[in-house]
């Protein structure tokens, strides 16, 4: 009975919580505990593939890398961009180049300075060798996107664009500095991968491929640093295996919580559940060429689109399939990501969605297949979206499949597509408004360009977005995004499914942690309260 | 050949024709007393009775299951998610607060369908290999049991995940599999069975009496297999149950909206700490299934084996 009860009220719980981010933790009052020592341990479900931070890899390469290298500029929990290894920067009138003021006094591990002449160090490397991610950032030699780096002073260095970009600044997050001296190795990556040569808060100590990496304090950091005297992330892919890690104070930290068992931690005082807005943005495409078998296009319909939008309820989707750590959408992209512009959400309306539905003549519903990815949280779902399309009739049928096969079919192009409806969600990288809506809604990018597999053309959404890419005053950047934002909106190519939460555990002692978009965190101020 | 000896021949089939039937029937006089004698048998062993009769009651569910049901299987109520079971939801609800005991009914015809739809499909296929094989000899013998043996040397979950890679996921492709790697098994015991009747005196009098190969086959061998074939059949729709699950499970098999047995314990792994009922009773409800194919199949083996009283 007493279990009964307590599953009763965690129900109870998991639906009164939508929307994340901020401080909603299920914490117990009570003692909080004390670290038994000041070695921070942080467990990763994967491990990072490279630690030279020019190379990339995937979102724990990230995680790992940022607490050893900085970039010029970085973002803050709100996807801001603020000040790092520069003190401020100014754009040119054209937009296109950017002058940045360093600090002054920094040094890298191995003890060179930082200045002017590493950045450009930085950016030789990645001109001479474009399998690097960092020629991403700075483009080839065919297509570049940096025309030139000049070294105005020693702390005063000054980045040429070949043409305006607005997303640049956020993509020089992304352009962490590296000592000169290591770059001009022989062995560069290879000595990069074994060793740390970076200006940020740790200094790497020891790491063993696949198990852990572990890091100590940079003692002569050049701003307020970590408290803690060593930082280690072990992997650990089983989330049960991280849980029990948590419990029992193996670790400090972990990441990620699976939605699913965050009741785990129901009773355990010195466990606080922290979570953030996800950067990804979950959509359902609605390809305008569906033809039924009697020859009528129902998504061609922006009546049939809408009706869509009103018969979803997103804010049981985000109860139902993310427990609560969900949020409903208020725009085409998640409200993590720069220039985000928020409107009135489509809130359930059966009335409104029949209406809909019986005005576009579309009263009886029609059959449809869904696109989906066979692993386990997208099938529950996109299930989720058919119970609710079910209530205006349209009756829906799963096809779940892998992740790859699902590429290939919906990378066809328009004349052979077979995709009806697309369950997915969509990330941007540098987390910039461009990033998060160039591929999948501007009309150069139908497969196999881009995933707008709903084929979906409206010419002054384009243009906005093409216009907006030019530019560099940021009113008139956030104007044009937030126009764009409300065509799509109005238009509904998509059901708009909503974001979820980036989910982590600590325990109570530990402090100081920030959140970044993406799922990330950072371990730069640090503290345990210890014995 | 004179057309005197043609007539003689004529004469002498029909004669033979003649003959069989007089022995055919006898036969059945003789079996219908050995079938009493069988369940008599049969009954003694109570583990393979009780076996028998869960198969009967999961038949009649498989066949009424869907209108006993006594909530709609696909009736969602998200304000009673993961509940435990209780006096309205015998078996609680799941993810999407859908009534899990209606769920299992409505899936049975789809799940035991599926098993025994495909053992038989198999086992027909098989069996008219193994006879072919261990009939004739020869090229087709080979033929037949080199490629059951590369069939054999893949885990039949395996081989069958490989097919349904090949075709793609869908539970009409699960049959399939299921179908194909019953085949080399059914084909290799029938080679050996076939092989050990074809010695015996009346197949050789049959085949002097100048019989067609047809009719040695059907008529005369493959009765004579029956017992060992009927065991086998049994005990394979336990593991066809357990492979088409697995595959619904590892999401290869029904569609996840389905009421798949399988699929249903693969929608609710993630829920092992939190709302075990979920995974338990589908879980219960498959061991008991194929506990019971088993138990029956043991039975049988036991009854109508003469080495074994």
């Amino acid at each position: 009975m007493k279990k009964f009860l307590s599953l009763l009220l965690a129900g109870a719980l998991a639906l009164s919580l939508v929307a994340c981010g901020g401080e909603k933790q299920q914490t117990n009052q009570g003692s909080t505990g004390k670290s038994p020592d000041n070695d921070l341990v942080v467990a990763l479900q994967a491990d990072a593939t490279n630690l030279d931070p020019h190379v990339g890899g995937n979102g724990n390469t990230n995680q790992v890398v940022n607490e050893m290298y900085e970039a010029l500029v970085a973002f803050d929990e709100n996807t801001k961009i603020i000040p790092a290894l520069a003190k401020s920067y100014t754009v040119s009138e054209d937009g296109m180049s950017y002058t940045f003021v360093l600090e002054e006094g920094v040094k890298f591990h191995d003890g060179e300075p930082f200045n002017a002449e590493a950045v450009k160090a930085v950016y030789e490397r990645g001109k001479a060798n474009p399998s690097l991610s960092l020629s991403r950032q700075i483009g080839t030699k065919e297509k570049p996107n940096w025309e030139d780096v000049i070294v105005d002073s020693e702390y005063q260095v000054t980045i040429k664009l070949v043409k305006p970009n607005n997303t640049f600044i956020n993509k020089l997050t992304q352009v962490r500095m590296v000592s000169p001296k290591a770059m001009a190795r022989e062995d560069a990556e290879d000595y990069l991968a074994k060793n740390s040569a970076g200006t940020g808060p740790y200094v790497l100590s020891e790491r063993v491929d696949g198990a852990y990496t572990k890091m100590v304090r940079n003692e002569n950091y050049w701003r307020e640093g970590p408290k803690v005297d060593s930082l280690k992330f072990v992997v650990v892919p089983e989330d049960a295996s991280r849980i029990a890690m948590l419990k029992t104070g193996e670790a400090d930290f972990i990441t990620p919580v699976p939605v699913t068992d965050v009741k785990q931690f129901d009773g355990s005082s010195d466990v606080k559940v922290v979570d953030s807005v996800a950067t990804i943005f979950r959509y359902c495409t609605l390809n305008q060429d569906y033809t039924l078998a009697d020859g009528r296009k129902p998504f061609a319909d922006k009546r049939v689109r809408q009706a869509m939008n009103y018969a979803f309820d997103s804010e049981a989707f985000a109860n139902v399939v993310f427990f609560g750590y969900g949020v409903e959408p208020t725009s085409v992209y998640s409200e993590a990501l720069s220039y985000h512009h928020a409107m009135t959400p489509y809130k359930k309306d059966l009335e409104k969605a029949k209406s809909l539905m019986k005005e576009a003549g579309f009263e009886s519903g029609f059959p449809v297949e869904i696109v989906v990815d066979n692993t386990t949280i997208e099938q529950r779902g996109a299930e989720f979206l058919k119970q609710q399309l079910s209530e205006i009739n349209i009756d829906v049928k799963l096809m779940p499949n892998e992740s790859t096969a699902n590429a290939e079919i919906t990378s066809a192009p328009r004349e052979e597509t077979k995709v009806q409806m697309w369950y997915v969600n969509w990330s941007s990288g540098s987390y910039d408004a461009d990033g998060a809506m160039r591929s999948i809604l501007h009309s150069e990018k139908f497969p196999p360009a881009g995933y707008n597999t709903s084929f979906w053309k409206n010419e002054e959404f384009d243009k906005l977005l093409d216009d907006a890419l030019l530019m560099s005053d940021t009113t008139e950047i956030e104007k044009a995004y937030a126009r764009a934002q409300e065509i799509a909106w109005e238009e509904c190519p998509w059901i708009f499914l909503g974001s979820d939460c980036n989910v982590y555990a600590q325990k109570t002692y530990l402090d100081g942690v920030v959140k970044f978009p993406g799922g990330t965190v950072g371990f730069r101020t640090a503290s345990l309260d210890h014995e | 050949m004179s057309n005197k000896e043609q007539l003689k021949n004529e004469e002498l089939q029909q004669n033979n024709s003649f003959d069989e039937s007089y022995v055919d029937d006898n036969i059945a006089t003789v079996s219908s007393s050995k079938f009493k004698m069988f369940v008599k048998k049969f009954m003694k062993r109570k583990t393979a009775v009780i076996g028998f009769a869960i198969i009967v009651i999961l038949l009649l569910m498989a066949i009424f299951g869907p209108a006993l049901a006594p909530q709609d299987p696909a009736k969602y109520d998200y304000s009673n998610m993961f509940a435990p079971p209780s006096a309205e939801h015998w078996f609680g609800t799941d993810l999407y607060g859908r009534d899990i005991f209606s769920r299992i009914l409505a899936g049975a015809p789809l799940t035991l369908g599926v098993a025994l739809s495909s053992v038989l499909v198999g086992t027909i296929v098989g069996t008219i290999l193994g006879l072919l094989a261990g009939y004739y000899g020869g090229w087709i013998e080979m033929l037949v049991m080199r490629g059951s043996d590369v069939l054999f040397s893949f885990p039949d979950i395996l081989l069958a995940i490989a097919i349904v890679a090949l075709l793609g996921p869908g539970i009409i492709n699960v049959f399939i599999a299921v179908a194909v790697f019953t085949v080399p098994s059914i084909a290799r015991m029938m080679r050996s069975a076939t092989l050990a009747v074809k010695g015996s005196l009346y197949v050789e009098v049959a085949q002097s009496l100048g019989c067609k190969d047809a009719r040695i086959l059907f008529l005369h061998i493959f009765p004579g297999t029956t017992q060992t074939l009927i065991v086998n059949f049994t005990m394979r729709i336990g593991s066809a149950i357990m492979a088409a699950s697995g595959l619904s499970f590892l999401g290869f098999g029904a569609n996840v909206s389905d009421p798949e047995w399988g699929a249903m314990l693969s929608q609710s792994r993630s829920y092992l700490s939190t709302a075990p009922h979920m995974l338990y009773l589908p879980g219960l409800v498959i061991f008991i299934t194929v506990l019971a194919f088993n138990l029956f199949g043991d039975g049988l083996r036991d009854t109508l084996d003469p080495k074994i009283k």
